[in-house]
């Protein structure tokens, strides 16, 4: 009785991993295709996409393109610095706008906290024409902190939305013990509140991370020049209206992949240790 | 060592008044005991006597020096609270250090006060722990070290063992007493279990509605309840009530027209009168006698050391008696209820307010 009810637990886990798996395989399978296609001819591409590459295909054409046309490692290092910058405005603003939200009560507090949030619902895009004119009035236009400060504004409604929910959970106690202790407003926040929303902040940070690495519209608009080019842009030049170098875009999307990874790790070690 | 006082308190959420008009003079090494239902105010007024919230008028002196616009850190008060609030990321070493490193003290005397403290209350052999990993008293033990070590002139307690199981609260609430006396400091203790007033409390203050009800000793509040909120807010079970069907100035009669021989001071005898006599003052009889009230057995309540009977008067008013647990009644069980005359109180049913009374003596012909 007892060894089949084991098996038939077995059995159930075993149904459970090929159903995951099978998922895995799908979601991973457009992955693979590209970095085993960014390492091909572009013949082969064409004639035999879903094959590795044998001796006769292989062809690394596209890193090589990628690596010296465009300046990779500039846009790459833009776009890793435009976003760690945007992430970090993003959950620092939004985790004291939602202290102060759900810890102090004043007028106008609920209001306040309704306005924030309608920034959830209106895409940032529509403002775009306004936030150009004040760029290029604060002569701001082609540096990283013209894109560093529109994801702030763009990401700061979420981590509002998301972090002062988690603040109002955060014992009152343990801040009136803080107070009386000595504690300023800054190290009850520092200290006692923000170690017990780290969790949250990890949620927060990789949906806020995610339009910010992948946006095209800002790094075009306020930020075209050579020297801020984003990656996502940079990788524009191999998509012509009429032919794209695929290899090109393929190497490059290839980078952006591998690069991708190492972030999710880090941000799930984050969460995890929380 | 210091005294409190509290005057014309006042403090009030929008249109609703939470204090209405609290003055309270709080002895130096008293242990005073706030005790009320919940919402009455009590941890209101001791929020604001450690400066977490704002009074909208009135004023509050340690030692006659004004406290009111102090920030809490500077008012020389330590709290412990019903969550214990220790800090969840330090050791019960570093929860305990901290208040004194941010007052600035040297590294030796830091050293030694929490030493001191954590000797006093046993908490050496768990010093490097975290508080996740302490169980419930323990962590309330780690929160009353962390008040000691500042070495306040008050220490203020909110409902600091509501979140403990039933046996520890008792061995806690013998710490606390302990604690008292070793430092004979002055301490506020918020709390809605009669029990933990009682058994800690030099004074009580009882509260309803954000206003004082009566202050006095446990012995005051039992044995001579101001009014009919105390009588019956304290005592377990309950005050038993009963409506009087008149007064005069040495009997009282009941509706059931037996008459009582107690005597009243009052210069004008209200119309609305309510007698009251704890449990603990009746007693049931199985025959009829002279001022006997006849009853109904509803419900026996056996507790082992003590049995408690429902009856229900022919008035169809429901009564408790404390009864011989040797006894055993039947629901339905014809009774006769012998009112103990020395129990007897009497309240203004209008105002609510205690009357004074005495015995009259039978007259010996």
């Amino acid at each position: 009785m007892a060894i089949s009810r084991a098996r038939r637990n077995r059995m159930a886990e075993l149904g459970a991993h090929i159903i995951l798996l099978a998922f895995a395989v799908i979601a991973l399978f457009p992955v693979l295709l590209i970095l085993i296609n960014s390492l091909k001819t572009k013949k082969a591409i064409f004639r035999q996409p879903l094959e590795f590459p044998t001796s006769e295909t292989l062809d690394l054409v596209g890193y090589t393109t990628v690596l010296q046309q465009g300046n990779f490692p500039l846009y790459f290092w833009n776009s890793l610095f435009v976003t760690g910058a945007s992430l970090f405005f993003i959950l620092l603003f939004g985790a004291m706008a939602a202290f102060a939200l759900s810890e102090y009560k004043f007028r106008g507090n609920r209001l306040l906290g309704l306005y924030m949030a309608l920034g959830i619902m209106i895409p940032i895009r529509l403002g775009t024409v306004g936030i150009l004119r004040l760029m290029v009035t604060t002569d701001l236009v082609n540096t990283h902190w013209a894109l560093i400060l529109v994801y702030t504004a763009q990401g700061l409604p979420l981590a509002i939305f998301i972090l002062s929910e988690f603040m109002s959970t955060v014992s009152s106690d343990l801040k009136s013990a803080g107070r009386i202790d000595g504690l300023s407003e800054y190290s009850i926040f520092f200290r006692l509140v923000l170690p017990l929303v780290r969790p949250a902040m990890a949620t927060v940070a990789v949906f806020s991370m995610i339009p910010v690495w992948n946006d095209l519209w800002f790094p075009l608009i306020l930020a075209p020049a050579e020297h801020t080019k984003t990656l996502t842009l940079g990788a524009q030049v191999f998509v012509g209206q009429f032919t794209n170098n695929w290899n090109a875009i393929l190497a490059a999307m290839a980078l952006a992949i591998i690069r991708c990874l190492f972030f999710t790790r880090s941000s799930r070690a984050s969460s995890f240790g929380a | 060592m210091a005294n409190l006082k509290i005057s014309s308190l006042y403090k009030s959420f929008g249109a609703e008044n939470v204090l209405d008009g609290i003055d309270l003079n709080i002895k130096s090494g008293e242990f005073l005991v706030l005790l009320g239902p919940s919402g009455c105010g009590k941890s209101t007024l001791l929020r604001i006597m450690a400066g977490l919230e704002d009074e909208s008028a009135g004023d509050i002196a340690i030692d006659d020096k004004s406290i009111a616009h102090l920030p809490p850190s500077k008012r020389e008060i330590a709290m412990v609270f019903q969550t214990y609030a220790l800090y969840p990321h330090l050791s019960v070493r570093g929860n305990m250090e901290l208040v004194l490193k941010q007052a600035g003290y040297s590294k030796a005397e830091i050293k030694e006060r929490v030493a001191e403290s954590a000797r006093a209350l046993e908490l050496d052999a768990l010093m490097d722990r975290k508080p996740s990993q302490l169980s419930g008293g323990q962590r309330q033990r780690v929160a009353i070290g962390r008040a000691i070590v500042r070495d306040p002139k008050v220490f203020l307690f909110d409902e600091p063992l509501s979140n403990l199981d039933a046996a520890l609260r008792g061995q806690v609430r013998l710490e606390i007493a302990r604690l008292h006396q070793r430092l004979s400091a002055t301490m506020v203790y918020v709390t809605h279990d009669q029990v933990e007033a009682m058994t800690l409390a030099d004074r009580i203050v009882v509260m309803n509605d954000g206003e004082i009800q009566q202050v006095g000793t446990p012995r005051d509040l039992y044995e001579r309840p101001a009014n009919l909120f105390v009588a019956s807010f304290i005592g377990s079970p309950t005050m038993n009530f009963l409506q009087l069907e008149k007064l005069t100035e040495n009997s009282a009669q009941l509706k059931d027209s037996t008459q009582l021989p107690v005597s009243n001071k009052a210069s004008v005898i209200p119309s609305n009168v309510m007698l009251g006599i704890r449990p603990s003052h009746c007693a049931l009889h199985d025959k009829a006698g002279e001022g006997y009230l006849k009853a109904e057995v509803l419900l026996e309540e056996y507790l082992g050391d003590t049995t408690y009977v429902h009856v229900e008067l022919e008035t169809s008013e429901q009564m408790v008696v404390r009864e011989n647990p040797e006894i055993q009644r039947q629901t339905g069980d014809e009774v006769y209820v012998e009112l103990g005359i020395s129990g007897v109180h009497l309240f203004n049913a209008d105002t609510g307010k205690r009357m004074e009374v005495s015995i009259v003596e039978p007259e010996t012909a």
